[in-house]
This record gives C-alpha cells, sequence and structure tokens, in this order.
C-alpha cells in the first residue's frame, strides 16, 4: 500500500510539475538589483578619511564630515603621512626633540598622496587630520600636533569613530570597559 | 521554422551569479563605521590682541581626577570613581557653568602627560554636550 500511495503521489507531482516547470526568479534578482543599488551608493560615498586595520581610533559623539585633508595616522609603533611610514615611536618619544624633525620636512614638501589640486587646496587651508589609536599616551598627540603647528598647520582635527546611538553614550566609561 | 517554434528562455543564471558575486564583494567592502572628525580650536598667533579678560573654561585631566578651573581659579576637583573618569558629573558640572556664561563657546582641556588619548577625547565628548551644545570650542594644552 505505501509504494502504491508514493507511486500515485509522485506522479502527481509530476504532473503539477510539468505544467509550471521554471523556478520564478524575478523576486531574487529583484531583491539581488536592489541590494546592489544600495551597496554601491552606499559603497562610492566617499570616503575622505579611510580607516585602517592598524589603529583603533576612539569613538566620539561628533558628526563633523572629514574635509580633504593631510592624513597624519599615528598607530602604536609608527607614525605615516598620507599612508607612507615617516617616524618610529622611538623618534616621536624622543624627549631631547622639541617637534618630531622628520614628520617637518614631509609636512613642508607637497603632499605625494594628494593630487596638485587638493594638496594646494590642503596647503591654503592649512588643514590636517590626525588619527590616533586611542591607547597613545597624550605627549605623542601633542607632540605630533606641535609638529603639525610648527609646520604651519593650523587647523588640527582629530579623527574619531562616530558613536551609533544616543543610548550608547549615556553611560560614560563604557568605551573603556569594552577595549 | 522549428527555432522561432521554442519558447524562448531569458538565460538568467549568469545574471544572478554575476549579481551574487557583487552582493558578496559589496557587503565585504562595505565600511559600516563612519570616521567624522573633531575640530580643534588652537589659539592662532593671527588671532590679534583679543585677549579680553573673559570667562573660559578649562579641564584638567590628572592621572587621580579632572579638575574644573574658570582660568585663573579652581572651581571643582572630580575624582575619578572606580578607576574611570567621572564623565557624567563633569557633564552636569559643564551644563551649569553653560547656564551661568551662556554665551561662551570655548573651553580648554588640560592634560598630564601620561592620560590615555582616548579619555582626552571622552572628556572634550564630556564638555561639548550631546543634544544640548555646551562649549564647542576645544583646545587641547599641558597640564600646568
Amino acid at each position: 500500500m505505501r509504494v502504491l500511495n508514493q507511486g500515485i503521489g509522485t506522479r502527481g507531482l509530476r504532473v503539477r510539475q510539468r505544467e509550471d516547470a521554471s523556478l520564478n526568479l524575478i523576486p531574487l534578482i529583484d531583491i539581488m538589483s536592489v541590494m546592489v543599488a544600495f551597496l554601491l551608493v552606499y559603497s562610492t560615498e566617499v570616503e575622505i578619511v579611510q580607516n585602517s586595520k592598524g589603529v583603533a581610533i576612539p569613538q566620539s559623539t561628533a558628526e563633523v564630515r572629514p574635509q580633504v585633508s593631510v592624513v597624519v595616522m599615528i598607530t602604536k609603533d609608527q607614525l605615516f603621512v598620507q599612508g607612507e611610514p615617516v617616524a618610529s615611536m622611538a623618534e616621536i618619544e624622543d624627549p631631547k626633540a622639541p617637534v618630531i624633525e622628520s614628520l617637518r620636512q614631509i609636512l613642508q614638501r607637497p603632499m605625494a598622496g594628494l593630487d596638485a589640486a587638493a594638496s594646494q587646496a590642503a596647503l591654503t587651508a592649512q588643514e590636517i587630520t590626525v588619527m590616533a589609536d586611542k591607547t597613545l599616551p597624550y605627549e605623542v598627540v601633542r607632540k605630533v600636533m606641535a609638529t603639525c603647528t610648527a609646520a604651519s598647520y593650523g587647523k588640527i582635527s582629530l579623527a574619531v569613530l562616530q558613536k551609533e546611538g544616543p543610548d550608547t553614550d549615556s553611560q560614560p566609561g563604557s568605551i573603556q570597559a569594552a577595549s | 521554422m522549428r527555432r522561432p517554434q521554442k519558447p524562448v528562455e531569458l538565460l538568467l543564471v549568469p545574471m544572478i551569479d554575476i549579481f551574487t558575486v557583487l552582493v558578496t564583494f559589496l557587503l565585504m567592502t562595505a565600511v559600516f563605521s563612519r570616521i567624522t572628525i573633531l575640530q580643534l580650536d588652537l589659539p592662532s598667533s593671527a588671532a590679534g590682541p583679543d585677549s579680553a579678560p573673559k570667562f573660559r573654561l578649562e579641564v584638567i585631566v590628572r592621572q587621580d581626577g579632572l579638575e574644573l578651573t574658570d582660568g585663573t581659579e579652581s572651581l571643582a576637583r572630580i575624582p575619578k570613581v572606580d578607576g574611570q573618569y567621572d564623565l557624567k558629573t563633569l557633564s552636569r558640572q559643564a551644563l551649569e557653568l553653560k547656564h551661568e556664561h551662556p554665551d561662551v563657546d570655548d573651553a580648554s582641556v588640560l592634560c598630564e602627560p601620561k592620560i590615555p588619548y582616548d579619555d582626552v577625547i571622552q572628556v572634550m565628548d564630556a564638555i561639548r554636550g550631546k543634544q544640548e551644545k555646551m562649549f564647542t570650542k576645544i583646545a587641547v594644552g599641558d597640564a600646568p
């Protein structure tokens, strides 16, 4: 009986399948195209300051969007200007030097990473963005900022990660606890 | 004459393949963390001789706690709570000071050398305020 039943069942199914055999792919494609469009738009939103793996920048409630500027990145053991390594932590922490000489020299010549117009704009605006690791002591950041000021970059901005919601920052110290 | 009679089928499978690859690629490269900037308001020498004695909030970040001054005298001390800076109290006191001096936007955060950079940012956040804007022009300096 069982075998017979199954036989009838599959035969019935087969007949039904033959009527509309094709998978309905249109909704799938619809969803996919919406996703592709959304992700494309989302990813082409110009990221002027790119996050990088080696540096964990602090979170903040700041809402100002980054502008085109020279980016100085300080990781735990190196200093980068526009992505190229410039100085080591030993050079930065050298207590005898009031400014970081290698950084100052780099900042005073035209920037390689930016194109000519952007470089000119950055120079005239004298803007610099400092991305520093959040575990660094203040004296390191201060020294880098002092060097930027010495190289006539007057407008210094600190790059931070935007906090998601107002709820997360209602408890002070939660970031330190998480790290 | 047989060919046109066959049902015309769109080749959707390659298209789906490409879409799938695109979706996974874009999902992987998508950046879900937004970077913003904190603009420092450093005193410049070109600012001119506008140095009238005005109220200016100063927060001194020390190893053992925070200290609020108005540039000349100490207003309050906020000790650390459980090894963390008491940013809530700082925020509240900054708000009170803002109500006393509603036209003042300037503030300074003065730090000792060994203070972690993260704490500097959190203190700046606390005195800048979230919904209600308090002291938006913040400079950074060394602790006396």
